[in-house]
């Protein structure tokens, strides 16, 4: 039929319409005679210049320089206009005669192409199935092991991960089939943990409306971003992603460990619980963006997002009581043996089941707030509708309701020092973790921020540095304490037999400026190594050698050729501060008129 | 006597008025100031264990092992600590922006292509609050400088304790910006970088052929500036050719910012063109030309090492190795904190990673003191503890690159020791207060 496979143009047909576009061909190459030369390479089968070979033979040629031709198909016989690449207007008529078989190419076999190895993912970076990173028995000796447990910080001690997990941490362990890798005076930690995080994502705002709690970060995860490859390089195995801030209920969250290469389903962190982001403040406000002709969308202050709470929360709780009208009803009638007939099924509504479940306590909220007004009306709203907010991220005015925040039950989550970039984080200061630990709030240090996440160790060192925390405590507040808030301290965020092996081993005290993960271990798999990251960059240059090359080649010989465009990489964050993320990176932010 | 400025400090902080509006700058030298016992990071690439420093009216009399201390002098035992030349941030927007996302609170970038005749200087707000959180860090000098589309004004080099802009300034005017044009195509990108969008469609213009043409017209500005220049009678004042005059006499540097290769060596182009001094600011693809600009005596700022590397391709690590590798090549550089949520804080803990990925310890000291001034041109003033330079100089009780000991107990600013108070200490002391969570002992 007429498959784009048939020809060597650009060629839409939707049924009807018919359209071709031929891109110009150099001299040398044109047909010398025009019918029924069979011998051209670049065009085996028919008459048409610029490829239109194996489908519909023409009755009449059409000129060599034919540049583009618009019609209509009726059925086996196509007519229309067109134009040539002088400019000079012509109709054409095309008949089906037969459809043509593919033909082996009778003129020469052309030698395969050669090409890259397929790697996974298909990125700098990715690995081939000779160097597929495999779950291992490893064996780190004579390291300065923090456990996150009772057991402190150990000395002279080994870590043994088997089958993906911890399985003995300790002295002068041994196992004959281990990996043993010499941990002598170096450092290690359970994995980095990031509560709040935007990379490996498709996109991360649906801000249409202000309550969107149906969509669903799970559906959209991008395996294939390089973030993943450079944060585990600083020691992170497990982020959350979240959604941006564009509206007060955006959308339900994925936490995800980072398995380079793995695709999106299988980067999911498997039994972890179900959250939801919620945010307040400037960015449900738009107050910093530029829409042309201000904001227009409810809410507009802090006013109205405690109203979007409320109002969305008041539905939720009319839809819950509607369906268990329903399921008395019906259970009663089915108890009684009689028809369901008269009976109304509610209308399903996925924005309101999603709400149920946090009110059913089988979902978690975290939110993304900063000043205390806000943080105080969040909860206040939470109790009135009988909630809890699970986690109160970015908070950097949390310091200053830390004890009501405590009395809530809830979690928090901040970053170590950013402020003065809007209006909302001008009393931020680089105390409040500290303070907030010391008030017996269970605190961590998130990134929002694909650079500082692979630096969120020494973030974690900030803390010990502004608010005087022990250097334990602050090495919690990037692992197990976002463990806990997450709900998977069962798993994940300390050094305990039977826990995940995911595992970093440090070249310094995780806290410093000189520490270097020299590896970074999920569940049992090495997914980052120095020495290989060495060999992996030898591997991209080569390999973009021979693409270089290969491209040079096809352009002398006489291949069309494009000019060279800088590949730019979409980039999601939270949308309210700067980046450095480098010169071909775009926020997506600034992509989009309805900025989040 | 340093008992005694402690209660004098808990007293004032006590009666804070949050604002940090009872953090007065501090008043000239009067008595000779020893620093001793310390170990002594010159910035020059140098340490002395055991060192004593000697401050007399603002400035450094003697520094070295073997040194008499004057009679009347007040005395700051170091032992156990570290002592550097105070840092300094080469470029910033400090005193320009309070809020970035306030506009009102912006002065940083001026409407138009062509501002030679712009000052930074003029509006830094020497009360911005941002100002004293960088002197808890050991900031103690700053360059201010303008942002803008094309050729964007002249930046200044502040002291971080004054009452007002002429109190602040140490070295006016001495940098031109010139914020090179990208040189790189961008998509139109539509909504979610789709099709589709307002743009879509909209035929690009070249912005290679943009971009250079508009380096052209900037070439024939300065060839007028100069036939200006050496006019001698001249019918007409014209304020913009009178604003780059020093570029042509060396007392001014050309602050290129720019990170491509080819944006870098289109700068380059004027060096041979004009004679003029240049420095590169931002620079993360300097790596690749190291040699080029080694041999041209052009100057790098590396605005950020805390980046992402450039391509997906690239060292994941690269923006860590780049400082390393202008040293390599000898190109005189400087280390710079950008960003816009920690507003120049980090800045040592930027040289520290650099430290990390192949620089010295002292090379990386260098990178945010003396190098930072000799690009400036202030270095006959401040950015090592050499005798004769004014007093700036910070101790810390470790080492200042890295967070995990960085720790700055006293900060002498001209001989002038200066309080270390700032809005954000005042009110983690308010919160302490109200949970009652002080620190039970120490300070």
């Amino acid at each position: 039929m007429y498959a784009k496979d048939t020809l060597n143009s650009k060629f839409s047909f939707d049924g009807k319409m018919v359209k071709l576009q031929f891109a110009p061909i150099p001299k040398r190459q044109r047909p010398s005679m025009p019918t029924g030369a069979d011998t051209t390479q670049r065009r085996p089968g028919g008459g048409f210049p610029g490829g239109f070979s194996r489908g519909g033979v023409t009755e009449q040629p059409l000129p060599a320089n034919a540049a583009r031709l618009s019609g209509v198909s009726n059925g086996t016989e196509w007519n229309g206009t067109g134009m040539d690449s002088l400019g000079n207007s012509l109709t054409w008529t095309a008949k089906l005669i037969k459809a043509s078989e593919p033909k082996v190419d009778s003129v020469k076999k052309k030698d395969m192409p050669m090409v890259g190895k397929v790697v996974y993912p298909f990125e700098p970076f990715g690995w081939d199935e000779s160097n597929q990173p495999k779950q291992e028995t490893i064996l780190i000796k004579n390291a300065t092991v923090w456990t996150n447990e009772k057991e402190g910080v150990l000395q002279n001690a080994d870590v043994l991960i088997k089958n993906g997990k911890i399985a003995a941490v300790g002295k002068n362990l041994s196992d004959a089939t281990a990996r043993v890798i010499d941990g002598t005076g170096k450092h290690v930690t359970p994995g980095i943990i990031d509560e709040h995080s935007h990379i490996a994502a498709a996109s991360i705002n649906e801000g249409a409306q202000s309550v969107t709690s149906e969509v669903r970060i799970a559906d959209n995860l991008n395996p294939d971003d390089i973030n993943i490859y450079r944060q585990l390089s600083g020691g992170v195995t497990t982020s959350h992603i979240l959604h941006g801030s564009a509206n007060v209920i955006g959308g339900q969250t994925q936490l995800i460990k980072l398995r380079w290469g793995a695709n999106a389903e299988d980067l999911k962190f498997k039994g972890s619980a179900p959250f939801i982001k919620f945010a307040l403040g400037e960015n449900v406000k738009r107050s910093n963006f530029n829409i042309p002709g201000g904001n227009n969308r409810y809410p507009d202050t802090r006013m109205g997002v405690e109203e979007v709470l409320v109002d969305a929360f008041t539905r939720a709780k009319d839809y819950k009581r509607e369906w268990a009208e329903y399921n008395t009803a019906k259970e009663t009638l089915t108890k009684e043996k009689k028809p369901l007939t008269g009976l109304q099924i509610p209308r399903r509504d996925l924005e309101l089941d999603a709400l149920v479940e946090i009110l059913d306590k089988k979902r978690f909220i975290t939110c993304h707030s900063y000043v205390q007004s806000e943080i105080n009306m969040a909860m206040k709203v939470a109790d009135q509708m009988g909630y809890t907010v699970n986690t109160f991220t970015h908070i950097l005015e949390g310091y200053k309701v830390a004890d009501k925040m405590l009395k809530h039950g809830s979690y928090v989550s901040t970053f170590s020092d950013w402020w003065a970039y809007k209006m909302e984080v001008e009393d931020a200061i680089p105390y409040n973790a500290a303070i907030m630990q010391k008030v017996g709030l269970t605190v961590a240090i998130n990134s929002d921020d694909a650079e500082m996440a692979r630096r969120l160790n020494q973030e974690a060192g900030k803390i010990v540095k502004y608010g005087g925390v022990t250097e334990e405590e602050a090495l919690k507040m990037v692992t197990l304490n976002p463990a806990k808030m997450l709900h998977v301290d069962n798993m994940v965020g300390s050094l305990k037999v039977g826990k995940d092996g995911d595992v970093v081993l440090w070249s310094d005290n995780p806290l410093s400026i000189y520490a270097k993960s020299l590896y970074t271990i999920v569940d049992g798999t090495i997914y980052f190594d120095r020495v290989k990251d060495e060999q992996l960059q030898k591997q991209v240059d080569e390999e973009k050698l021979r693409l270089v090359r290969k491209m040079n080649g096809e352009k002398r010989s006489g291949a069309p050729t494009i000019p060279a465009q800088p590949s730019y990489i979409i980039m999601h964050t939270c949308s309210d501060h700067g980046h450095s993320h480098g010169l071909l990176v775009i926020d997506s932010d600034d992509l989009e008129i309805n900025n989040d | 006597m340093r008992k005694i400025f402690l209660s004098i400090l808990l007293l004032g902080a006590a009666h804070a008025v949050i604002a940090q509006s009872n953090v007065l700058p501090a008043p000239a030298q009067k008595a000779p100031i020893v620093i001793k016992n310390a170990t002594v990071h010159t910035g020059e690439g140098t340490v002395i264990e055991n060192a004593t420093i000697v401050i007399v009216n603002g400035k450094i009399t003697a520094v070295g092992k073997d040194v008499t201390i004057p009679a009347g002098a007040e005395i700051t035992d170091a032992a156990g600590k570290h002592v550097y030349p105070g840092l300094v941030l080469p470029v910033s927007s400090l005193g320009l922006v309070e809020i970035s996302s306030v506009k009102a609170s912006s002065d940083v970038s001026e409407i138009g292509d062509m501002n030679p005749n712009i000052r930074s200087v003029v509006a830094y707000n020497s009360d911005s609050k941002v100002i004293n959180t960088l002197r808890s860090n050991g900031i103690l000098a700053a360059n201010i400088v303008p942002q803008g589309s094309f050729l964007a004004g002249s930046s200044s080099v502040v002291q971080l304790d004054a009452w007002n802009w002429e109190d602040a300034a140490i070295e006016m005017d001495g940098g031109m910006h010139l914020y090179m044009p990208t040189l790189m195509p961008r998509p139109n990108f539509g909504r979610f970088g789709g099709g589709g969008g307002p743009n879509a469609g909209t035929p690009q213009t070249d912005p290679v052929k943009e971009g250079l043409e508009k380096i052209e017209k900037l070439k024939s500005f300065f060839k007028e500036a100069k036939a200006y220049q050496d006019a001698t009678d001249k019918k007409e004042t014209n304020l913009k050719f009178e604003s780059v005059k020093n570029l042509f006499t060396k007392k001014q540097k050309l602050y290129v910012h720019a990170n491509t290769v080819k944006q870098m060596l289109i700068a380059l182009d004027f060096v041979k063109e004009f004679g003029f001094d240049m420095v590169i600011v931002g620079g993360s693809e300097s790596y690749q030309i190291a040699p080029l600009l080694k041999q041209n005596n052009v100057s790098v700022i590396l605005a950020q090492p805390h980046s992402l590397p450039t391509g997906e391709d690239d060292d994941v690590d690269q923006p860590y190795k780049t400082a390393a590798a202008l040293q390599k090549a000898g190109v005189l550089f400087a280390i710079s904190d950008d960003d816009a949520q920690t507003r120049g804080r980090n800045l040592a803990f930027n040289a520290g990673t650099a430290a990390a990925y192949g620089l010295t310890k002292e090379q990386a000291l260098a990178a945010i003191t003396l190098n930072a001034a000799k690009i400036m041109g202030a270095s006959d003033k401040i950015g090592s503890i050499t005798v004769g330079k004014d007093a700036n100089i910070i101790i810390s009780s470790g080492d200042i690159l890295d967070m995990r000991t960085s720790n700055v107990t006293d900060a002498f600013i001209q001989g002038r020791k200066i309080n270390l108070d700032d809005k954000q200490k005042q009110l983690n002391e308010r919160y302490e207060e109200k949970y009652n969570i002080k620190p039970k002992k120490g300070f």
